[in-house]
This record gives C-alpha cells, sequence and structure tokens, in this order.
C-alpha cells in the first residue's frame, strides 16, 4: 500500500499544501501536558534559527493522552515555512515501555511514513521530555544529516559518571563488541536520521513486535549501525528527564531493554558473526562546562541484592550459565562490599550467556529477563565501588577497558552462538 | 510306552499348531492394526506439524504463558511434543483395537474395561501435566519477583506457591477418576482451610501493624513515586 493510503488523510492535504518538506521533527506524545509546550516552542524556534526558509513539518503523534497534551501541541504558533500536524493513535498497548511513551513505535512508523511521502531529506525524533533543552540542540543534531551527508546523528550527553549504568555496562559495550562502532550514548531518545535511513525502517518487519514497542529507540540505532551508513555523535549539553506518568521499576526496566537488544541479536546473526574490533564515530562539538546531576548509589544494599539472587536463583541460572561461570560468581559473592569486584571477562560472559539463553529458550524469557537483574546490581555494586573517587575521564577509560573486554570475549559468544549444546566450558 | 509318548506329545502339537492356527488369522490383525495406525499416526503426524508450524503453535503457546512446555519439549518445541503425543495416542488405539480382536473373552472385557477408563485417566493426565507446569511457571514467576523485590523469603514464598497449585491439581485429579471418593475432597477442603486459616492467623497475629499501615495508605493520597530506574538508562 501507498504511503499516501496509510498517512491521514489531513495531514497528507497538509504535506501537500506545503509543497514538500525538507525536514520532519518527530515528537511523540503521552500525558507529558507540563512539559509538551515548552518543548514544542523550542522545536519550532530551533528549526527557525538552524534552517532559515526551509520547510519544516512538526508531527506529533499522541497515544491517547488524558491531561491535555493533544491541545497544548496544538497551541503553539506555526509560520509559512513550518508546519504542524497532529495524529492521534489508537490506545492499542497494555505495557508501559521504560520510555513512558505506549504508542511510540506506532508515532515512529507514522512519522517515517510521512517523511517518506513527502520526500524529506532529515527526519529528527524528539523526546517531549526532555528538560531543560536549548533550541540550538536541535539544530545542532540534525545538522550533520542534512548539510554533511551523515545517515544517524545521536547526542552525546553530558553526564554524572554513575548516570546511565545499563547503558555503560551493558547497551554501549554489547554494541559496540557486536556491530564494531563505538556508540556511546545509543538510548537517548533523540536522534537524527537521512532518508536511506527512513526507506530501511520502513523495509523491517518488526512493527507489530515487541522490539518495536519496547524499543524503538535500541532498534533503530541497531539498524543504523548494522547496515553501512554514515553515523556522528554530536556532543549537547546535561540532558534531564521531566517525570511523566508512573515509572516502571528497575527490574521491568531492565528486561524490556534486554528484550529488545537480544531480539536484536538474534535477527542480526548473520552480521554481527562476521564483524570484528571497533571503529570509532565521529564527534561533533565540544564537551558543555554544565555540571550533570551527581547520581548516587548504596553499595551495601547493592551486594545485598546480588546475595539474595545468588541465593534463590542459582537454579534458574544454572540453566543459561554454564557451571564455570556459576562457581566465578559465587566466589564474587563472598568477598566483603568495601573490595567487592566482579571481574570484567566474568560479567561479559554472563551477558552473552543470557543473550545465547534467550535465544535457545533454556528458560522461560520473563523468567530469565527477570533473573538478570541481581546480576546487574551486582556489576554496578563492583563499578561504584571500584571508581568511587575517580574523575569523569577516570571512569570513561574504566568504561573503555569494559568495552575492550567485550570485544576480547566476543569468540566465546560467536562459538556458544553457533554450538550452543557442544560448547559449554 | 514310547507309543503313548509320542501320541502325547503327537496331540500336544497338534493342539499347538490348532491355536497358532486358531490365532494367526488374531495375530494377523494384531499386525494389520498395528500397521495402519502406524501410518495413520504418520500421516496425521505430517498434516499437523505442518498445521501447527503455519499458525506459530510455539510462538503462540509462550504468548499464552504455557512457556514451561518449551523446557520439557523434545528440541524445545512443543509442536514436537504434540506431535509426538498424538502419534502415540493414535498407534496405541491401533494396538487396542488389534488387541480387541483376539478371541479371548475375558482379554477382551478387560481390554473393553481398561479402554472405558482410559478417556478419564488421560484427562486426569492433563490436568496433572499441565498443573504441573502452571505450579512450577507460576513458582519462579514469584520467586523472580520476590528476589526483584528484595523480599528475603523469596523461596519460601515460590514453595508456598507451587505446593498451592500441586494440592489443587492432584486433588482434581483424583476427584476426576473417583479414586478415594469424598475423603479427597474433605481431606483436601481440610488442607486447604487449614493452610488459609495459618495464614490468616500469621497475617493478623504478627503483621497487624502493617495491615494496618498498609490499609491507612490507601485511603491517603500516594506520594509521588520517585523514578528509580531512570537514572540507569
Amino acid at each position: 500500500m501507498a504511503d499516501q493510503d496509510l498517512v491521514p488523510s489531513d495531514i497528507a492535504e497538509a504535506v501537500r499544501r506545503q509543497g514538500g518538506v525538507e525536514i520532519i521533527v518527530g515528537l511523540p506524545s503521552y500525558n507529558n501536558a507540563g512539559n509538551i509546550s515548552a518543548v514544542a516552542e523550542c522545536i519550532r524556534q530551533g528549526l527557525r534559527a538552524a534552517f532559515p526558509g526551509r520547510t519544516a513539518l512538526i508531527v506529533n503523534t499522541d497515544s491517547g493522552s488524558t491531561d491535555g497534551t493533544a491541545q497544548e501541541v496544538a497551541a503553539v504558533a506555526e509560520s509559512d515555512s513550518i508546519r504542524l500536524v497532529q495524529a492521534i493513535l489508537p490506545a492499542r498497548d497494555l505495557d508501559m515501555p521504560y520510555h513512558g511513551i505506549p504508542g511510540k513505535a506506532q508515532g515512529l512508523h507514522l512519522t517515517l511514513r510521512i517523511a517518506r511521502m513527502a520526500g524529506a531529506r532529515a527526519c529528527i525524533m524528539w523526546s517531549p521530555d526532555i528538560t531543560p533543552v536549548a533550541p540550538e540542540w536541535l539544530g545542532m543534531l540534525i545538522r550533520p544529516v542534512v548539510e554533511q551527508g551523515f545517515d544517524f546523528a545521536v547526542p552525546l550527553y553530558a553526564r554524572h559518571k554513575f548516570d546511565g549504568s545499563i547503558t555503560n555496562g551493558i547497551v554501549r559495550p554489547l554494541l559496540r563488541s557486536l556491530y564494531g562502532r563505538h556508540m556511546r550514548q545509543p538510548m537517548g531518545g533523540e536522534y537524527a536520521f537521512s532518508a536511506a535511513l527512513v526507506d530501511r525502517y520502513l523495509g523491517q518487519n518488526v512493527w507489530d513486535t515487541d522490539q518495536a514497542r519496547f524499543g524503538s529507540d535500541i532498534w533503530t540505532a541497531t539498524q543504523a549501525l548494522c547496515g553501512s551508513f554514515k553515523l556522528c555523535q554530536v556532543q549537547l549539553g546535561a540532558k534531564q528527564q521531566a517525570t511523566s506518568g508512573t515509572p516502571l521499576d528497575l527490574g521491568t526496566t531492565l528486561g524490556q531493554i534486554l528484550g529488545v537488544l537480544f531480539e536484536d541479536m538474534m535477527r542480526n546473526a548473520a552480521v554481527w558473526q562476521k564483524v570484528r574490533g571497533a571503529q570509532p564515530i565521529p564527534v561533533f562539538g565540544v564537551a558543555p562546562d554544565s555540571v550533570p546531576a551527581t547520581v548516587t548509589f548504596d553499595v551495601r544494599k547493592l551486594v545485598d541484592s546480588f546475595r539474595l539472587g545468588i541465593r534463590n536463583l542459582q537454579d534458574l541460572w544454572s540453566a543459561v550459565l554454564p557451571p564455570a561461570t556459576l562457581l566465578e560468581i559465587r566466589r564474587v559473592a563472598n568477598t566483603p562490599p568495601e573490595s567487592f569486584t566482579l571481574p570484567d571477562d566474568l560479567w561479559c560472559r554472563t551477558v552473552f550467556d543470557f543473550a545465547l539463553g534467550y535465544r535457545t529458550r533454556s528458560l522461560s524469557r520473563s523468567h530469565l529477563l527477570g533473573a538478570f537483574l541481581p546480576l546487574y546490581l551486582g556489576w554496578l555494586a563492583s563499578f561504584v565501588c571500584e571508581m568511587q573517587s575517580a574523575t569523569h575521564a577516570q571512569s570513561e577509560v574504566r568504561l573503555e577497558r569494559l568495552c575492550q573486554a567485550y570485544e576480547a570475549q566476543k569468540p566465546y559468544l560467536i562459538s556458544r552462538w553457533r554450538s550452543p549444546d557442544r560448547f559449554n566450558p | 510306552m514310547w507309543k503313548n509318548l509320542e501320541e502325547t506329545l503327537g496331540a500336544s502339537l497338534e493342539r499347538a499348531l490348532t491355536g497358532l492356527a486358531a490365532f494367526f488369522p488374531s495375530l494377523l490383525a494384531i499386525l494389520l492394526a498395528l500397521l495402519l495406525s502406524v501410518l495413520l499416526a504418520w500421516m496425521i503426524r505430517i498434516v499437523l506439524r505442518r498445521m501447527l508450524r503455519g499458525v506459530k503453535f510455539d510462538a503462540r503457546l509462550e504468548q499464552w504463558g504455557f512457556v514451561g512446555l518449551a523446557e520439557i519439549s523434545p528440541g524445545r518445541s512443543p509442536t514436537r511434543l504434540v506431535c509426538r503425543g498424538v502419534t502415540w495416542v493414535v498407534i496405541l488405539f491401533g494396538l487396542l483395537l488389534g488387541l480387541l480382536a483376539v478371541q479371548d473373552s475375558l482379554t477382551a472385557r478387560v481390554l473393553i474395561r481398561a479402554f472405558e477408563f482410559l478417556p478419564s485417566l488421560l484427562v486426569a493426565l492433563a490436568v496433572v501435566f499441565f498443573g504441573s507446569l502452571l505450579a512450577r511457571f507460576l513458582s519462579r514467576s514469584v520467586l523472580v519477583g520476590a528476589v526483584n523485590l528484595q523480599i528475603q523469603s523469596a523461596r519460601l514464598l515460590s514453595q508456598v506457591m507451587k505446593w498451592l497449585l500441586l494440592t489443587v491439581t492432584y486433588a482434581m485429579a483424583l476427584d476426576h477418576l473417583n479414586v478415594g471418593g469424598d475423603i479427597v475432597k474433605i481431606a483436601f477442603a481440610i488442607l486447604f482451610g487449614g493452610i488459609v486459616l495459618a495464614l490468616a492467623l500469621a497475617l493478623g497475629l504478627g503483621a497487624r501493624d502493617i495491615v494496618r499501615r498498609a490499609l491507612e495508605s490507601q485511603t491517603k493520597e500516594p506520594p509521588p513515586k520517585e523514578d528509580e530506574a531512570a537514572k540507569h538508562l
């Protein structure tokens, strides 16, 4: 079916009236009334400042907000070159994704169709809960795509050394070892991409899967990493998320992210098994001086959670982890919290083993993903313990070492992936 | 004497040969029924496997929560398990039909009785099978959930869940088979009632304050929940 037939008629008419659109800004929303008008206004100002005279379309896809979000967006002023269209998506998802917008994938799908129908050169997806947002950020992020021929641009936000530990401990090193490109913050929530990637995204049959529902941000990044696309990262400032709705617990959040990552690994196995080493991705802009908010963790609590997992979940872990790995984990649990250390190679193998367990269904997938939380908290305890007095630069060096450990353990992953039953050291 | 012995042996050989000759058609019938049932089972298996693969049976079962089935299935595929199960049921059915052809009224009567009992037995076995799967799945869910909520007695909770479900399952299966009559029902009612009473007493005596606070908190506006997960992303 043609894109024109799948796009709501009022939006198709608005695109036709504008006579072609160069830039599309996707703005999904769900109960963001407190923040959305400031964000939408910021987008408008950012577009006007960065690309004066160029035609742009802001596409707000609302997942059935009940707090007047759609009306707040509709009140944002338009101009001849910058138009705004809105689509209210049918509420379908019962499970809330970790990013807090239930219909985000549907919104992305519609935005991509509009982009292809309008023949847009570049697209940018923007979070509705980002605060404070500077108008120039949007231009900084999309400029490499519009003016320098890049296909995918992700932001680099200034973050505290302990902020984003799922990203730092799992997502970033795993994606780097799999696809050989060093993307530091692949789950930023904001990203810009080219028309070539619009075609690629629309060509994938994932839109009704959990992969899209829960992790469209990760999926879009891995699609860009898989192909021969030009990628870049852009230094922005310190970002904060405005809270909207009921936040999910950590176990659910981690389970959703791991589920998306492991599904991606299964889909792209033919690609990542051929990749060796990792190449840097160019970074634009300079690191900001702004100080990110401090994030703290209680190491003793984290270690206690890890030990509680050891006491109760070993039966489940033994369905996924080889005996030698399980033995090492038990040994780690006996160390006191002050000197608690989970070796990098052990951590990498554990993540890889869980990915394999997910693939072979050696355990129910919901149980497997849930049983990972104590292990993650163990890694976090080890990282916090080691980096307690480290500077930001030192923690970056440490994370680089972790990424290299993932790369070093990749042959182990490939061996087990190819012969899951035979290779069990 | 030799003549007598020869006559006796000849008579017994004749009886054996006559018996064998009389049994031969029945044996042929058994073998034929078995052969036909194997052929039928083979064809049903092929058709069933294609149908189940067509409707993505394995994936759907996982969506519906029957994930434990994959763990005990050959090759982790419930489709294979179902196909094998149906195959063996058809073969068994064929074998039974063949055995019924044996001209022995006592054997036939025993087999017919066994055959009549078979549906109830199969249903009871199915109840035990699915009940055990459900108990295993839910006890693991409780265990994982309780550990992630930092509940120290996670294993105890999980075991309680498992044995409650298994007790209900076995009581249902025995009741279906009419084994034990009312004793099973009464024993189950006493056991289950006892457990609920014990839990109620434990909660009432040991956790009065916690329950009071929990009920009070229901009537108040809940404090804004901190987004703990956000800092991990």
